[in-house]
């Protein structure tokens, strides 16, 4: 009983979250424009309201990034900063109305650490999708 | 009766996690926006990809991007860099069908930014047979390959719509559980951009070229983190020492970084980042560099067997 009781939870807690990620990717795709080349890659996390993601990038001088964040199906619902290695602090969406989106002139080669989490008012957990595109 | 009552029971509990998940309204603990808490530690569930709270993301450059800093640079075309083996059936293992994907992906935008639209399109039927082999749809190259035969000269169209397959690619790919193939697509396709610097770089004196190069000492973390994180049976013990021994030769790359204000414009949704970094390698390095990856990438493109 316990194995189907855990197997069952498994099952629909996963549908469910696999669900709310793929409409999230919907809604975030539509940030990054023709404007923008994507990166190619898919990055997304299932968060609980006191958890971080962390995202780790390399962005190269002579670029400019679009860098897209989304969790549920509206705008607004994930916060992210955008440190240098040296823990900096470059940029936060909190201080723009949780942007979903922003753009950043990279003028020399920079790591950098992104840390995302949800807005309180997003709910208790959700999927964080963040998308990159470039252009120069 | 007990039973299917308990089944039942636990059934909504999970329903009502997941309306919560969907944007319900309760109020959770905030974290403050300090920046200095901790990454999300708390164990994973078992038995999904996608429920790893709190695990690290990794980025890796895009090959487009790629090929168009050796565009820049003045570059020339050479089709003797791609892969030579245009029989993608050759390639029977899993792992290497998905390193080689990511070969074939920076070929096809290395074409498309030299306006190589027919052999462009020739990879591109070429990463469909892999692609479908490896479990991506086949609707998503069914799809583009319609998009791109009706665009053929329209260069900034057909770079949307590659630089989209890719994304869909991966997302597909990390939706059905196969991060670990998703991982050995972008290895193949960094790789193999990285072999297009470094056999540019001996014959092209250019400086921007050889700062890309040595700035992959940093995309080489990301991507032996990304790795590692797929290496949970060691199945990738082997690829990892020779990404270490790789990392071990950028360690000699010498690095500068000034932190400098940021400078951000909210009508234009900009930040400018100002901070000043870098790199420099003396042309042994580079050499050093350049041969364990040519060794690297040529083992991936010749090996059509387990």
């Amino acid at each position: 009983m316990k194995n189907l009781i855990l197997a069952a939870i498994t099952f629909l807690t996963t549908t469910a979250a696999f669900a709310q990620c793929e409409i999230t990717a919907d809604v975030c795709q539509a940030h990054i424009t023709d404007a923008y080349l994507s990166d190619g890659q898919h990055y997304r996390a299932l968060l609980l309201s006191d958890q971080v993601a962390e995202f780790n990038a390399t962005m190269y001088g002579g670029t400019t990034y679009r860098l897209a964040a989304c969790s549920g199906t509206q705008d607004g619902n994930l916060r992210f900063r955008v440190f240098d290695k040296e823990r900096h602090l470059i940029f936060k969406n909190d201080e723009f109305q949780n942007a979903p989106h922003w753009d950043f002139k990279v003028e020399s080669t920079i790591d950098v650490i992104i840390k995302a989490e949800l807005d309180p008012i997003a709910g208790a957990s959700g999927c964080a999708v963040m998308l990159m595109g470039f252009r120069r | 009766m007990r039973s299917s009552f308990q089944l039942l029971a636990v059934m909504a509990v999970v329903a009502g996690l997941t309306l919560a998940s969907c944007g319900g309204e309760e109020s959770p603990t905030g974290n403050d926006a300090t920046g200095d808490e901790n990454v999300a530690t708390k164990p994973k569930p078992q038995g999904s990809s996608l429920l790893k709270v709190g695990d690290k993301l990794f980025n890796l450059p895009s090959p487009l991007e790629t090929a168009m800093l050796i565009e820049e640079v003045g570059g020339d075309f050479y089709e003797d860099m791609l892969n030579p083996n245009t029989d993608a059936t050759q390639y029977s293992v899993k792992n290497i069908q998905a390193m080689n994907l990511g070969v074939y992906g920076a070929d096809l935008g290395y074409c498309l930014i030299y306006n190589q639209s027919q052999k462009a399109f020739r990879l591109l039927a070429t990463t469909e047979k892999l692609g479908t082999e490896l479990g991506i749809s086949p609707a998503l190259y069914g799809d583009l390959i319609k998009r791109f035969e009706g665009n053929m000269e329209n260069k900034d169209s057909l770079l949307i719509f590659v630089s989209e397959l890719n994304r869909l690619s991966d997302e597909y790919l990390k939706e059905n559980e196969s991060e670990d193939v998703s991982a050995m697509i972008l290895y193949g396709g960094w790789l193999e951009s990285l072999y297009f610097m470094t056999s540019l770089s001996s014959t092209l004196d250019s400086p921007e070229l050889r700062e890309r190069v040595g700035e992959q000492k940093n995309t080489i973390e990301n991507l032996i983190g990304l790795i590692s994180q797929q290496n949970g049976n060691g199945g990738f013990d082997e690829l990892l020492a020779e990404l270490n021994d790789l990392k071990s030769s950028f360690a000699k790359v010498g690095a500068t970084y000034e932190w400098v204000e940021a400078e951000t414009s909210p009508e234009e949704m900009l930040t400018v980042i100002k901070s000043k970094s870098a790199v420099t390698l003396d042309d042994a390095l580079l050499k050093e560099i350049a041969d364990k990856i040519a060794t690297l990438r040529n083992r991936i493109i010749s090996t059509t067997a387990s």
